[in-house]
């Protein structure tokens, strides 16, 4: 009874429960989107959208106008600032966003820096405060999450063809570019209202971790969405569960509940893990018919 | 068979036409002075050392390069508007071999366009799905994750997808380059079967044997289009020595290419 209580007894509290429901949406969503930004490789992409919606989230809360709208248009701004500035073949794509992403967080710190309350404010910002987030947080998580879920769902089969192969979907005529943005859009809003949650510097690891733990557990594209979604949900209950008891920072420790299921992952995972591929090179007769053919 | 159904209404005049064609990156003119027509019913073979322009070429065929100057008719109509008479197989390298999809959501992936947004497959996609990989040799393999496979059977998934457009263009980017005889030789079977019923084939090739062999047509490249026209007339080593400059060693047996590769 006493495990029985452990469990229910924070969830008593209204902002622990709104809390869960929190971490729980983010942790789907980020696994989602982050299945894509693990498969296009856009790693680097995801941290400079985390750190580029930074200046727009602090001039909305000082002009007191919606933040998902402050974020993502400096998402927006980014991502075609990007696109601009590699135009010169003497900028790579990746100094570009390493210029731009840096550039606009400085100019987040500079103007949150003119708040009185700033070390407070900046620190929420940057590591995140999920229990401190309000029925309406919760409200636009969900309404961000119907969108996200809608446009992966309805353009399934263009985006994996553009991530597929890129020059087939454009010989295709589909609009590769508009995909791209409109993936970099969803990005972005996703990584809006997971700052809420987990913060600017954690976001990173909500999009690619529970995303490469997958990765590890299935060679298809739906099924690495549904496991990066659970993966990301269990580490958000699991991790403000932890936050609670041991009285430490939520955000840290979702992020380091799902750094744990990577390296279970990592070193289980029935066939691409570090023992079971240890395994069949020590037992090749045996476990290579059992498992199948491999490369 | 419905993969045919293009053949009913299959246009008379010439399948695809170069006029002073010029294809550029930034400032750089990769390709240029490109003047060619060619019609339904033939495999021409697309010819030139590394660097002339031929995936250049074949890219603006397709509609993902712009042409600098001059330009490109499908059927009359330009790239872009002419998805639905395209088949087209792309260099591997451009491709993302490690995205997990099986054999069979690849071949399906060549019905994307068709389809049109918001529509999910049917079984009759399906089908033609599992036709393409059955005219390939991979039905056996329709599960397989594809970042599995060797670069034979990578060749001839991606050609299957290209059948499963269904186009009556048949764009083919080095589909020889580093595969196995038994690729070689289903893929040669299936250009032959191509042309027999009413396709073009356009296909870039290192291997000038095979060209010779295969190809009713030619067009040589080097930056610009040195020559064209029927194998036997363009297949000479005036011709050759021009495309390749002092690169090509021609002997009395067959002729061989010093790229620095081999």
């Amino acid at each position: 009874m006493a495990a029985v209580d452990a469990v229910l007894t924070p969830l008593q509290l209204g902002f622990l429960q709104r809390g869960m429901l929190e971490a729980v949406l983010i942790g789907v969503l980020c696994g989602i989107i982050g299945t894509y930004v693990v498969l296009r490789r856009m790693a680097f992409l995801g941290d400079a959208m985390a750190h580029a919606v930074f200046p727009g989230i602090v001039i909305a809360f000082l002009l007191r106008v919606d933040l998902l709208l402050g974020g993502l248009a400096f998402g927006i701004l980014t991502a075609l600032g990007i696109g601009t500035v590699s135009q010169n073949r003497r900028v790579s794509a990746d100094s570009a966003i390493g210029v731009l992403f840096v550039g606009a967080f400085a100019l987040g710190v500079v103007l949150i820096s003119s708040i009185r309350s700033y070390v407070r404010d900046l620190a929420s910002i940057l590591l995140g405060d999920i229990l401190g987030v309000t029925a309406q947080d919760v409200g636009l998580t969900m309404a961000v999450g119907c969108l996200v879920l809608a446009a992966v769902f309805l353009f399934h089969k263009e985006l994996s063809l553009v991530s597929f192969d890129r020059d087939m979907a454009d010989a295709m005529g589909l609009p590769v570019a508009a995909l791209d943005i409109g993936l970099l859009v969803l990005l972005s809003l996703v990584v809006i209202v997971s700052i809420q949650a987990v913060g600017t510097i954690l976001v990173l690891a909500m999009l690619i971790t529970p995303a490469a733990t997958a990765r590890l557990l299935t060679e298809r594209l739906v099924p690495t969405m549904v496991i990066a979604a659970a993966v990301g949900a269990l580490s958000g209950v699991a991790g403000l569960y932890a936050s609670y008891y041991l009285n430490v920072a939520s955000g840290g420790a979702i992020v380091l509940v799902a750094t744990a299921f990577f390296f279970l992952a990592w070193l289980f995972a029935p066939r691409y893990g570090l023992v079971g591929r240890r395994l069949r090179r020590s037992l090749p007769g045996v476990v290579h018919g059992a498992v199948g053919r491999l490369p | 068979m419905a993969e045919l159904s293009f053949l009913s209404s299959r246009p008379r005049g010439p399948a695809v036409e170069f006029s002073d064609v010029a294809v550029a990156y930034n400032d750089y003119v990769a390709v240029q002075d490109v003047t060619a027509a060619l019609h339904p019913g033939t495999i021409v073979g697309l010819l030139g050392p590394n660097g002339a322009g031929k995936t250049t070429l074949l890219r603006a065929l397709v509609g993902v390069l712009p042409v600098a100057h001059g330009t490109i008719r499908i059927h009359d109509t330009a790239p872009r508007e002419a998805w639905h008479h395209l088949s087209y197989l792309p260099q591997q390298e451009e491709v993302n071999w490690d995205f997990p999809v099986s054999v069979f959501d690849v071949a399906l992936m060549g019905r994307v366009r068709a389809l049109g947004w918001l529509s999910l497959p049917r079984a009759e996609d399906r089908r033609r799905a599992e036709r393409a990989l059955g005219r390939v040799g991979m039905e056996d393999f329709a599960a397989r994750q594809v970042g599995q496979l060797s670069r034979g059977q990578r060749q001839r998934v991606l050609l299957a997808r290209a059948l499963v457009q269904d186009g009556d263009v048949v764009i083919l980017d080095e589909p020889l380059a580093g595969v196995d005889t038994t690729t070689q030789e289903a893929v040669i079977g299936l250009l032959h079967e191509l042309r027999d019923q009413g396709a073009l084939v356009l296909m870039s090739t290192h291997d000038l044997a095979v060209a010779a062999d295969v190809c009713d047509q030619l067009l040589c490249l080097n930056r610009r289009l040195i020559a064209s026209g029927p194998t036997r007339t363009v297949f000479v080593p005036d011709v050759l020595r021009a495309t390749y400059g002092s690169t090509l060693a021609i002997f009395s047996e067959g002729v061989a290419i010093h790229d620095g590769r081999r």
